[in-house]
């Protein structure tokens, strides 16, 4: 019986959440009728219900079955993804903008209330516009070409699409680990807002200097004149970091090539943090000079300080690697 | 000579498959389940897989032309599949088409010397 389980339970996993149950009943009836009719005709169960298994074949194409084909852009395989993911990017779009609009109003001194409106209004439009047509493109693209043997090698499909067996049911029904997910949702949100941020209003990180209540200067924290230079290749780091993140959010249950794919965009983001934070020259030297010109305390303490964001980025990559590494040995031996 | 084979099969398997449709319809007069209507079928000589014909039984029952219902009182819960009216209708008008269409390609199929 337990083959059967996990076999309906791998079918299902591809069907929207709405018609599991009743398909799961009906699969389930149907198949345990295959293998009576067998079992009767003087087979061992178990090799009655290999057998049946085996003719049903592949739950990925027995459930692309159940779907209706694809006369559309994005199938109802991807829709629910498509749909959370697209909300989720236009609502950090629509954050991230409204955080440099609040901030940039908050210490501009002439900024008027009724024209920083209207363009955060035309400015939270367009960018959730262009986010979502994005989201879309993208999903499309998977859509369309997301045939055996060209995304599987992105980690998302079974690579046994076509040579499956009974043998390549896991053994376990999969489950969900949802803090995962969760953990995944906060990473893909503070990406997005964090390279929004970054590649539009990096001048708002800094240092906010008042003058009797009154906004002086901003002294950056970041390497401004110098920013092309470094900020690409942060923004890679930022946003394969923030994939990685996603398709912990996204992908419901998780394989072992998801697992590896994440691991590598991973080593590759750490990487290029490291390459960025020894060599970029990201950080605004001059910034304890331009705080208090005087006191060498401070400037002292900035130069720690640049040191040790780059060991606590790589500690902190580091850790969440090990994790992963781990998960995967862990799934290796389930 | 191996890929001749092949594809006769394959050109077989096309032509069966244009004839799926037709084949569910007209064993759904009375109420099946997946398994049964499997049987009834292969009983009359046409081979149908299991993983062809259960979605697309739903698939007929989500363009209306077929009803269904749960037996919860047999030894396991089955689905059970009728044609409906709709159904029926279509079916009668599909059965008038294949007529049709057997005795072109009967017509077809002669050997004009």
């Amino acid at each position: 019986m337990e083959p059967i389980t996990i076999y309906v339970s791998e079918v299902i996993r591809y069907l929207p959440q709405k018609s599991q149950s009743e398909i799961k009943k009906e699969l389930t009836s149907n198949i345990l009728d295959m293998v009576d009719e067998l079992v009767l005709g003087g087979i061992s169960e178990k090799d009655a219900v290999q057998s049946v298994l085996s003719k049903m074949g592949n739950p990925r194409l027995l459930a692309d079955e159940f779907l209706d084909k694809k006369a559309y852009l994005i199938g109802p395989r991807y829709y629910p993804t498509y749909l959370m993911i697209s909300k989720i990017v236009s609502g950090a779009v629509a954050l991230g903008i409204t955080i440099a609009f609040t901030a940039q109003y908050l210490f501009s001194a002439d900024a008027s209330i009724f024209n920083t409106i209207l363009q955060w209004l035309g400015s939270t439009f367009m960018g959730v516009i262009q986010a979502i047509a994005w989201v879309t493109v993208i999903f499309a693209l998977v859509e369309r070409y997301e045939t055996p043997g060209t995304v599987k090698d992105m980690g998302l499909i079974d690579p046994k699409v076509d040579d499956w067996s009974v043998n390549d049911l896991p053994k376990s029904q999969r489950s969900v680990n949802k803090s995962d997910r969760i953990e995944g949702l906060v990473g893909f949100i503070f990406a997005v807002i964090l390279l929004l941020l970054l590649n539009t209003h990096l001048e708002i990180f800094g240092a906010y200097m008042f003058d009797n209540g009154v906004l002086r200067e901003i002294v950056p924290i970041f390497n401004i004149q110098n920013a092309s230079t470094w900020l690409p290749l942060l923004s890679i780091a930022i946003a394969l970091n923030g994939i990685s993140d996603g398709l912990a959010m996204a992908i419901r249950n998780q394989t072992k090539n998801t697992m590896w794919i994440r691991l590598s965009m991973n080593l590759v983001s750490l990487i290029l943090f490291a390459y960025v934070l020894f060599n970029g020259n990201i950080f605004n030297a001059q910034l304890a000079f331009q705080i208090a010109p005087n006191s060498s305390e401070l400037n002292n303490l900035w130069i720690m300080v640049q040191r040790n964001v780059v060991v606590v980025v790589i500690i902190a990559n580091l850790i969440s690697m090990s994790i992963q590494s781990y998960q995967i040995f862990k799934f290796n031996k389930a | 000579m191996a890929e001749n084979k092949e594809l006769l099969e394959s050109l077989i398997l096309e032509l069966r498959r244009g004839t799926l449709i037709l084949t569910v319809l007209s064993q759904l007069y009375t109420q099946e389940y997946g398994y049964s209507l499997i049987q009834k079928i292969q009983n009359k000589g046409m081979n149908i897989d299991a993983g062809t014909l259960y979605p697309l039984l739903r698939r007929l029952e989500k363009q209306g032309l077929l009803e269904s219902s749960w037996d919860i009182y047999e030894n396991r819960p089955r689905r059970y599949y009728k044609l409906n009216a709709q159904g029926e209708e279509l079916l009668t008008q599909l059965t008038l088409e294949w007529n049709q269409l057997n005795q072109i390609i009967s017509q077809c199929l002669i050997r004009e010397e």
